[in-house]
């Protein structure tokens, strides 16, 4: 009977000899053609290894299907095999640690001091000095008993193999890491022609060393330190935290961004050292990632230079920017007064940049979405005559408020104009603030059910106050539009005198020139000229584009300040409106629900025209809309 | 009169030129024989001590060690080889330092 089976420990101690072996052979040159044969030998010797050995051995790592074969063979008495018996099971349900790469044994620091041996190795061998392959199969073994010792390290609550490899070798480990993970990132990114084992092991090592590194930096303020001033020139550590990003803090991701976004526009300390900047698309990768912590992407903003390089430059994705902006002023960072300070700071450092720069669309966007928390406490501090000072409760100042300054009327307004001059920003412009005046309807309906003395002046009082903060917006936004507009008309005369001067100079250089040789040239070029010239004249600026908001923001007044006496039969009361027959109130909450439901613009048209007709048609209805338009403000709107 | 092809040039063996040649051969010589110690101390060359029959056990795990003996063979052929090579860049050292010393003499 032949007899199958093999002993695990021995099988262990195999593999780290048989791993140690490929390495070796691997690591044999020779350019000597008298060495030509004994080479290829060690390369045949080295593929039989890698190639029947190594699958092998691991198979019966996973495998515990033989390992009672000395049990089985009655070799042994009943005790030994029952002894045996109980190792096998032991090991059968260790089976995880099995796989090891011969390191189980080496203490921590000796760990530490190893991963630095072997990230010297593999440098070496990316500088010609050693063989690669073998020098990245050494650091996987690293790494993994690296990664298995942080499980174990976090579960117990111990030093980490990355504290200790910080503790031991500093700053210098780090930039050593830093540069291994940019070399065999190259590597990886070449993809190795005819050596696709290097590649994958390559590949194989990036989770890795993300963990390593994100443990590390989380240890080390200086290995973060180092990170971040290597990134911009480093294509791959951006990959690398992209591909783990759960292995970094928001705080060293965050950082990173901001020195790559420095580093593509040129700002900051790049602002006078030279550089080479692809693309941008790295930083819209960070963007995209922060966009999902809104937290981060305040704390992005919060940096004048970073805010202001997203902005205004072209280089960043917009849809990424839009995301960033979004969620810095969006109500994802809370609804405290400290969040919403945060958020008109920010708005206070796009308003300075907006006066000296356009904005980009996607900045314009993402300002757009996320004014829905900040239009409630700006439009009540809204006066054309004053500057936009904000005032926010807070905890921490003498009085319990904290004020913002956000910048004369006149800026604030340019910078919604800025806004209004993109199509899709415009548009949520309209959406936001028809949200707001829904909003403090309701509030002006709390307001009069909660004051059940009110005279019917009083409560029309109440209803225009709170409509008039919304009016307010709305007018900020006529301020806005027409500047952008004077700013493009401004913009176009200035190009087309700027046309004309070169058409002049051109029309003379033909003429001082050429025209004494070729007589015709002169004739010819006047022609030109003139028809060149009618071209520019006829050109018009371009103008802010018009999406209708204004027109059903001034729909959507009368629609409210109906709906808020329709809602209530005891605000009806309040408002001065109990005289108002059933039958009309039946009319007009059809008209209200008609409109409600109806999308097509033309027929909202005729909706509003025909509720209009029925308020005009009561003398008491007529006469509370029309006060109401004239205490909020809204008949000036025109 | 027939003409015959020319004969490619040569170098006049000169003293320098002998001695240079020798200095090469030598150099190879200790390559070769450098690289030949360090095959037959891989850890590959004693492998088998670890996948004997207390090891495993199964017809796989005897092909391989079939396999591995082999290959173990062959290197150490190699090994022989690259040594035998390199007592012949040895001796033609030799030689050529004495056609280089005779040149030099002029004798």
């Amino acid at each position: 009977m032949t007899l199958y089976g093999y002993d695990p420990a021995r099988i262990v101690l195999l593999r780290s000899r048989l791993l140690d072996a490929v390495e070796e052979l691997g690591a044999i040159r020779s350019d000597d053609p008298a060495a030509a044969h004994a080479v290829r030998v060690v390369t045949l010797m080295r593929r039989n290894l890698e190639d029947s050995w190594l699958p092998l051995v691991d198979a019966i790592h996973t495998s515990t299907a033989m390992v009672a074969w000395r049990r089985s063979a009655g070799l042994v008495d009943d005790t030994t095999a029952r002894v045996v018996s109980r190792l096998v099971e032991q090991f059968a349900a260790a089976s995880a640690w099995i796989r090891s790469f011969g390191l189980d044994d080496v203490s921590d620091d000796r760990l530490a001091d190893l991963l630095d041996e072997t990230l010297g190795v593999v440098l070496d061998a990316t500088d010609g000095r050693g063989s690669f392959g073998p020098a990245l199969g050494r650091l996987d073994r690293v790494l993994h008993e690296i990664g298995q010792r942080t499980s174990a390290a976090d579960e117990l609550g111990i030093p980490t193999p990355a504290a200790r490899f910080a503790g031991r070798h500093g700053t210098s480990g780090t930039e050593r890491l830093i540069e291994v993970i940019d070399r065999v990132g190259s590597i990886e990114a070449m993809g190795l022609v005819g050596d696709d084992t290097v590649t994958t092991v390559a590949a194989r090592v990036g989770p890795s060393l993300a963990a390593l590194l994100g443990d590390l930096v989380s240890h080390l303020p200086e290995a973060a330190d180092a990170m971040i001033d290597r990134a911009p020139r480093s294509d791959h550590l951006v990959r690398l935290v992209l591909g783990a990003p759960g292995a970094f803090d928001l705080a060293v991701i965050t950082e990173l961004a901001r020195a790559i976004i420095h580093h593509i526009v040129g700002v900051g300390e790049w602002r006078d050292r030279p550089r080479v900047v692809s693309d941008a698309s790295r930083a819209d990768a960070l963007l995209e990632l922060l966009a999902r912590a809104p937290g981060a992407a305040s704390e992005l903003l919060a940096d004048p230079v970073t805010l202001s390089a997203l902005a205004t430059s072209r280089r960043f994705g917009p849809e990424q920017v839009e995301a960033v902006f979004a969620a810095a002023l969006g109500p994802g960072t809370g609804d405290g007064a400290s969040a919403a300070l945060a958020r008109l700071e920010t708005l206070a450092s796009v308003v300075a940049v907006a006066t000296g720069a356009p904005i980009t669309p996607g900045a314009a966007r993402g300002l757009a979405r996320s004014l829905g928390p900040v239009l409630p406490l700006l439009a009540v501090h809204l006066d054309r005559r004053l500057p936009v000072v904000v005032t926010v409760p807070g905890d921490d100042a003498p009085d319990g408020h904290r004020t913002v300054d956000l910048g004369t009327h006149a800026e604030v307004a340019a910078l919604f104009g800025q806004l209004l001059d993109d199509h899709a920003a415009q548009i949520t412009l309209g959406v936001l603030v028809g949200s707001h005046r829904a909003e403090v309807a309701v509030a002006a309906i709390d307001s009069i059910r909660e004051r059940p003395g009110l005279t019917p002046a009083d409560a029309m009082g109440h209803v225009a106050a709170r409509l008039a903060d919304v009016t307010r917006v709305i007018e900020l936004l006529v301020v806005g539009r027409a500047a952008q507009d004077e700013l493009h008309a401004f913009r176009h005369a200035m190009d087309q005198a700027r046309s004309r001067r070169l058409l002049a100079l051109l029309n003379t250089t033909l003429s001082t020139v050429l025209a004494p040789a070729v007589p015709l040239a002169g004739r010819i070029s006047s022609i030109t000229t003139s028809a060149l010239t009618a071209v520019i004249d006829a050109g018009r600026p371009s103008t802010v584009p018009t999406t209708g908001i204004e027109a059903d923001l001034a729909m959507q007044f009368t629609t409210t300040a109906i709906a808020l006496a329709v809602a209530d039969p005891g605000v009806r009361a309040s408002l001065g409106l109990r005289r108002v027959p059933t039958a009309t109130w039946n009319q007009l909450t059809g008209l209200l629900e008609a409109l409600h439901d109806q999308a097509d613009p033309e027929e909202r048209r005729r909706l509003h025209s025909r509720l209009e007709h029925v308020v005009a048609s009561d003398d008491d209805l007529d006469a509370y809309l029309e006060n109401v338009r004239a205490l909020s403000g809204e008949d000036r709107q025109g | 009169m027939t003409d015959f092809p020319s004969r490619p040039h040569r170098a006049p063996l000169t003293a320098m030129n002998c001695h240079d040649d020798s200095e090469h051969l030598r150099q190879r010589a200790r390559t070769l024989r450098l690289l030949a110690t360090q095959l037959e101390c891989t850890a590959a060359m004693e492998l088998d001590r670890f996948a004997g029959p207390d090891t495993w056990r199964t017809p796989r795990a005897e092909l391989c060690c079939t396999l591995l003996r082999t290959n173990q063979i062959q290197l150490a052929r190699a090994v022989a080889e690259l040594r035998h090579q390199a007592e012949r860049f040895d001796e033609r050292a030799r030689v050529l330092d004495a056609i280089g010393t005779a040149a030099g003499t002029g004798s």
